[in-house]
């Protein structure tokens, strides 16, 4: 009597959100596997099926690849310069302050970067393009204006319009934008390490390296998974900040298959090939973070 | 459909979880956009055509017009309304705008109740080749021979500026009613010209001398928005158009071999590369946006810029007063061009389109025609700064000096007008042939090689 009241319970509490996760979410991806099999252009409700003439024109693509390149690209670089650059940050402003009355502590104003670190995370992803996509004009831009003031007025990169340049610049604003919160995640985790820990490892002599490397990077393992779990799939994405600086411009260089999806279905009327696009970065999705999964997992350290 | 931040990594587990949804989420999804079949359009609710009724409007029945909002404002759609009304009492004429076209009405297309009138303009228009694919747009022939609002005597057709009907015809039917006209090109400023003593050379052989009397006097000859270098495009294809002529011009937009890599086309490009080579563009042109770049020239940091009539509202107090800014005509760049000087890229704009499916298709056809009447050109060439397509339509007497100096330009090239269709019939085409171009303002690619990929890519978009 008891266990039919409880399943009852369960049922009413788990029906609702189900529903909701099967229409809005779980039947459009498999929507999306019935459109990437035909030609449809979106306005009517007519189309052909196609089988999968629009995974072989996707395969001969040369633009799709190079979006899912530069896609893999950032997949690397993004995790690993965000990861570092925050881990070192927290490091800086949590536990490499002076040894003053033998307490582990920040470097001096900590309160106050960590402060401005966070800032750039709490503002909207269009505010941060239009933001950056002025400092980046090679005109009026602060960046060159910057590099003329100190006298390389030869030196006046186009950053958001020169091929070799565009990626890195829009990867540079991606960095800046996510540090600030990982430098939180971080702080959140070097907070729960016992001080005792790393008071014992200095005493007994470990250099300021030794202590992250072999003390703090261990036990925050956890929370630097985390961290590059989502900043892989931050990297996957980049629609936002591509979509406002570049369009993905120039001639491809900052291509991201978000992007490159978007256009096709909604500025070329092709959301056939465009599902067929989004079918291949499910797969791809998937496998690297069933990948990812697998290659970070560690033995949890208890403390 | 992977553009979601917030999207839960899917796990081995989870996707089991998935798959074992699927049959559900199959079943659902068969009630979703992508059944069923085509319904039947709706018979249009039509009185009877009559004099002075050509389309046989219903009285009573409301009709919808969906505006874009955009450089041109909505103020110039208030009289048509007016027209419409004074014609047709107690008619509800609803009219709505948006700058999101696309992403507004595409559903209502799919369900088969869109508006009687769409502005399908802008950078979030519905693809035109999409739209004529699925034959979602009702001819528009019957407005072309329906007698004109301001004088019954004379039919719409013959009221139209050169190359309206040509414009909208997609498959061998006229589907778009483009409202604007505009000429196409680069722009410089009369007043600088002045007061440097320069005059606007006629051979190309002179333009290139100005371009470096322009450089010594500080001045960079061009700037480009690299961020859009699709803008380039009309000033290239007027230089084809002047040395090649139509014919050319005609393989470009129909897709056809031979087209960019037509000699004499070439020439016309490689007589343009003579300014990235000499370094005559701006530097730092690539990383700029349309704003930007007309800034620079606005700024005088640069003697020409790409763009078309729109650009001098679009810069609305930007403009320096007194700077006169005027559209610029193609030099004549071999002794044999096809073309005179004067030759001009001019091309109805504003498309406005009756979807096929649409409740009040008779009463969408009519407040085209209300659009289309003197007062209608003339109130909106008043309000949004741009000529119509009307040609008896009549400027105010404060146009400002660009405008004058389009429609003067316009008089002068009388049937020497071109206009491209590349870009409403294959906007990925006109992307990627833009992409090209971008490259070849930079300098990173000449002209023969901007001829060969063009080219390249106008073939597989054929194919």
């Amino acid at each position: 009597m008891r266990n039919r009241h409880q399943r009852r319970v369960i049922v009413g509490f788990l029906a609702a959100p189900l529903i909701l996760y099967t229409v809005f979410v779980a039947s459009p991806y498999v929507q999306a596997f019935y459109i990437a099999i035909t030609d449809w252009r979106g306005l009517s409700a007519e189309f052909d099926v196609i089988g999968l003439a629009n995974f072989a024109e996707l395969f001969g693509d040369p633009v799709f690849w190079k979006a899912l390149g530069n896609n893999l690209i950032l997949l690397i670089t993004l995790p690993l310069v965000t990861i570092g650059l925050a881990l070192f940050l927290a490091f800086m402003l949590n536990a490499a302050g002076g040894p003053r009355s033998g307490e582990i502590r920040g470097v001096r104003g900590a309160t106050f970067y960590r402060v401005v670190f966070f800032f750039p995370y709490v503002l909207s992803i269009a505010i941060i393009g239009v933001l950056w996509m002025n400092i980046y004009n090679p005109i009026n831009g602060l960046l060159n204006g910057g590099l003329r003031a100190i006298g390389l007025g030869h030196v006046q990169p186009s950053w958001l319009g020169d091929e070799r340049l565009a990626f890195w610049a829009v990867l540079a604003v991606l960095v800046w934008n996510g540090v600030g919160f990982y430098v939180v995640l971080f702080t959140a985790g070097l907070k729960a390490i016992p001080a005792s820990l790393l008071e014992a490892a200095v005493l007994d002599g470990a250099s300021r390296s030794q202590v992250f490397f072999r003390i703090t990077v261990p036990l925050i393992w956890e929370n630097i998974r985390t961290a590059a779990v989502y900043l892989g799939i931050a990297a996957l994405d980049a629609f936002a900040i591509v979509q406002i600086m570049t369009g993905g411009g120039p001639n491809d260089s900052t291509q991201v298959g978000s992007f490159y999806l978007y256009q096709n279905a909604f500025s070329y009327g092709r959301f056939g090939y465009a599902s067929a696009m989004g079918v291949v970065l499910f797969v791809v999705t998937l496998a690297l973070s069933a990948f990812t999964l697998r290659a970070t997992r560690r033995e949890r350290i208890e403390f | 459909m992977h553009d979601r931040p917030s999207q839960p990594q899917p796990t081995r587990r989870s996707v089991l979880a998935f798959l074992a949804l699927s049959p559900v989420a199959g079943a659902l999804a068969a009630g979703c956009a992508t059944s069923g079949g085509k319904q039947a359009p709706a018979a249009s609710p039509t009185g009877r055509a009559v004099a002075g009724n050509p389309f046989g409007v219903a009285a009573g029945t409301p009709v919808e017009v969906v505006l874009f909002d955009g450089g041109y404002g909505q103020a110039y759609i208030k009289l048509p309304v007016e027209l419409y009304q004074k014609k047709h009492p107690k008619t509800e004429v609803k009219q709505t705008s948006t700058q999101q076209i696309q992403q507004t009405l595409q559903p209502r297309f799919v369900a088969g109740n869109p508006p009687d009138v769409v502005n399908n303009s802008g950078s979030n228009a519905i693809d035109y080749g999409a739209l004529v694919g699925d034959k979602a747009l009702l001819s528009l022939a019957p407005l072309l021979d329906a007698p004109s609002w301001s004088d019954p005597a004379v039919p719409v057709r013959d009221t139209l500026r050169p190359g309206v009907v040509e414009v909208g015809t997609h498959d061998g039917q006229f589907v778009v009613l483009n409202y604007s006209y505009g000429a196409y090109g680069a722009w410089y400023s009369a007043s600088l010209f002045e007061e440097k003593g320069w005059t606007y050379p006629q051979t190309w052989d002179d333009y290139l001398g100005l371009c470096d009397k322009m450089a010594t006097a500080g001045i960079a000859p061009w700037t480009y928005p690299g961020q859009f270098p699709y803008y380039m495009f009309w000033w290239l294809a007027s230089m084809i158009y002047k040395v090649a002529g139509k014919e050319v011009i005609d393989k470009i937009n129909n897709f056809e071999k031979d087209a960019w890599t037509d000699e004499r086309a070439v020439a016309a490009l490689k007589a343009f590369e003579a300014i990235p080579t000499n370094g005559w563009v701006l530097k730092g042109s690539s990383g700029l946006n349309h704003t930007d770049a007309q800034m620079q020239f606005l700024q005088g940091k640069a003697g020409f810029v790409p763009g078309g009539s729109w650009l001098e509202k679009e810069m609305g107090d930007s403009v320096p007063a007194g700077f006169d800014m005027s559209i610029c005509r193609v030099p004549s760049i071999t002794d044999a061009d096809d073309r005179p000087f004067g030759a001009l890229c001019a091309k109805a704009g504003e498309p406005y389109i009756v979807p096929r499916d649409a409740a009040n298709s008779a009463g969408g056809l009519e407040f085209l025609r209300a659009m289309l009447s003197n007062e209608g050109g003339s109130n909106f060439i008043a309000q949004a700064g741009a000529l119509s397509s009307n040609r008896n339509a009549t400027l105010p007497a404060d146009a400002k000096h660009g405008l004058v100096s389009i429609n003067d330009a316009l008089k002068e090239a009388g049937d020497n007008i071109f206009g491209l269709t590349v870009d409403t019939r294959n906007s990925r085409l006109w992307n990627d042939i833009a992409k090209v171009m971008g490259r070849f303002m930079n300098g990173d690619v000449k002209a023969d090689q901007l001829a060969k990929e063009a080219q390249r890519l106008t073939d597989a978009a054929r194919n």
